[in-house]
């Protein structure tokens, strides 16, 4: 069978602690080289709250890791976590990404390196900042302003004077 | 009353470091609504090909517990 690139994310009961995520991390690491695979590397994301309740719990440790192998190695992982009583739910997907699995299997990092937490991506803040005009342009648009002020001035002061000279008329 | 209003750009065509993946629940947030259901297209802007890859990525996080399926109001 051919061997292709998977990723497996484990729910673990909260109790355990990290102890019980290292006795778990060996675990597959035998599992996984038994059926000739090769696990790439391993994740604690710690525990957080779960979306919902399962089996009477609302917090969980999550584990993920990625690893090299056949269907097989899927099907006999998937099958040992069903039968683990700290297991609270887990879910396996193939990466569709192309990768060299060969140089995936080179520069695996194992169980032994556990990955710090889980990192949040947030957008980055390096656009520059929105400034007020230039002093340049300010200086150009003032003039105009004033020109205008005085025009709107000059025009009703030259009205009122209309509406006096009538005034003056009809005496 | 003007009928123009500003074109949407999908968000993930326009900035392509966006992960757009179930392990990254925090940019899935965006796309459901309060009560957990995913948001249509034509209401977030998204393009028609990362829509489908949305709906997938979302459903993948439903199925490990970091979003929800549905938010009752208990």
């Amino acid at each position: 069978m051919r061997e292709k690139y998977f990723e497996s994310t484990v729910i673990l009961k909260p109790e355990g602690g990290m102890e019980s995520v290292r006795q778990f991390a060996d675990r597959i690491n035998g599992i996984v080289e038994t059926m000739s695979g090769k696990i790439v590397s391993l994740q604690s994301w710690g525990e957080k709250k779960l979306a919902y309740e399962i089996s009477k719990n609302m917090k969980g440790h999550y584990v993920y890791f990625d690893y090299v192998g056949t269907g097989a190695v899927v099907a006999e992982l998937e099958r040992n976590f069903n039968n683990w009583e700290h297991v609270l739910k887990f879910m396996s997907c193939r990466i569709d990404k192309e990768v060299n699995l060969e140089e995936l299997k080179a520069n695996a990092k194992g169980v032994a390196v556990m990955a710090d937490r889980f990192q949040e991506w947030k957008p980055r803040d390096d656009r520059p900042e929105r400034t007020a005009l230039p002093v340049a342009a300010v200086e150009a648009t003032t003039p105009a302003d004033d020109n205008r002020e005085y025009n709107t001035k000059l025009q009703a002061s030259l009205n009122k004077s209309k509406d006096v000279e009538e005034e003056n008329v009809e005496l | 009353m003007s009928a123009y209003r500003k074109r949407k750009v999908c968000r993930f065509c326009a900035n392509t470091e966006i992960p757009l993946d179930y392990k990254h629940p925090e940019v899935l947030l965006n796309y459901i609504t309060e009560r957990g259901k995913i948001i249509p297209r034509r209401i977030s802007g998204i393009c028609a090909k990362h829509q489908r890859d949305l709906a997938c990525e979302i459903k993948k996080a439903r199925t490990i517990a970091l979003l929800p399926y549905t938010v009752t109001g208990r």
